[in-house]
């Protein structure tokens, strides 16, 4: 019996146009990548500046924010606590 | 620590998670936990706060948002059952995007269609930014037949595209990709799509 997502898919380009293999072959890979979840992307290409000013962080301001941050957060589910902290500082020095 | 501490601050504290009132364009609105809830005529109706922020400053005006979002609602509601209809998620089609450097998306709604491209549209509905014959990524799973008799000959006349397509015979009514100099680069089964909403 044939589900949905049978039909393979096409990557078709011009032979006009010339494009590193390896970039098609992560294409490749990416395309066939069983993972369902798309990670979150903090890019600033095209608007995404404009999307991230929307999220849940953005509507706060806190990435225009210029002082230090200090956050705690925790939950309970599932009989399991957790809790973490993170500080902004200590996020854009590992981004570095 | 502070190592140099202001002589004055302020300190705010937030007890619960906020409501905020992102209302636009005539459409109530709220956003709670990155969850923006949009009172419809056919009902609340949930998306990401980031997409509605995103909407309400790029798409459509204030007196056609209404209108302009109905419309992609019912279309993206008719791709979702559509099994010829793919979603390619969004690290797909951002490396796709690297390829070629390209700036524009084709075959995506308002409701799906990445933010990390300059211009999104689809037949003659811009999503964001404008119709362009730059660099293009495009889902031909995610047009009509009339979009894509619109934009067939935009590929004979350009080289820098990249389509993403099904192998196999086309829905009915659907137009063949038969574009001259055209290549499979690589015909793969594909399974790195989104979850249907």
């Amino acid at each position: 019996m044939s589900g949905p997502y049978d039909r393979k898919v096409e990557v078709w380009i011009s032979s006009r146009h010339s494009i590193p293999q390896n970039l098609l072959d992560d294409l490749e890979a990416l395309l066939n990548s069983s993972s369902a979840k798309d990670d979150p992307h903090n890019g600033t290409a095209g608007v995404e500046g404009i999307y991230l000013a929307g999220t849940e962080a953005g509507l706060m301001g806190i990435p225009r924010f210029p002082g230090l941050i200090y956050a705690t957060d925790g939950s309970q589910e599932k009989d399991n606590m957790g809790a973490s902290t993170d500080t902004k500082a200590k996020q854009e020095a590992s981004a570095k | 620590m502070i190592q140099n501490p202001p002589e004055l601050g302020a300190v705010r504290i937030h007890t619960d998670p906020e409501s905020l009132d992102t209302s636009f364009g005539g459409l109530t609105v709220s956003t709670f936990k990155g969850v923006a809830t949009l009172i419809t005529p056919a009902g609340p109706f949930k998306m990401e706060g980031a997409r509605w922020h995103l909407l309400s400053k790029v798409f459509s005006s204030p007196e056609d948002i209404k209108t302009d979002l109905n419309r992609e609602r019912l279309l993206q509601e008719t791709m979702d059952k559509d099994t010829n209809c793919r979603l390619f998620a969004w690290k797909v089609l951002q490396k796709a995007k690297l390829a070629l450097g390209a700036t524009t998306n084709i075959g995506d709604t308002a409701l799906t269609a990445p933010p990390f491209f300059d211009n999104v549209f689809r037949g003659n509905s811009t999503i964001w930014g404008f119709e362009t014959l730059g660099s293009r990524v495009i889902n031909w799973t995610g047009l009509s037949c009339e979009d894509q008799a619109i934009i067939l000959p935009t590929l004979q006349t350009t080289n820098d595209w990249i389509v993403l397509a099904l192998a196999g015979r086309p829905r009915r009514g659907a137009i063949p990709l038969s574009v001259d100099d055209s290549v499979i680069a690589m015909t793969t089964k594909g399974k790195s799509f989104r979850n249907r909403q």
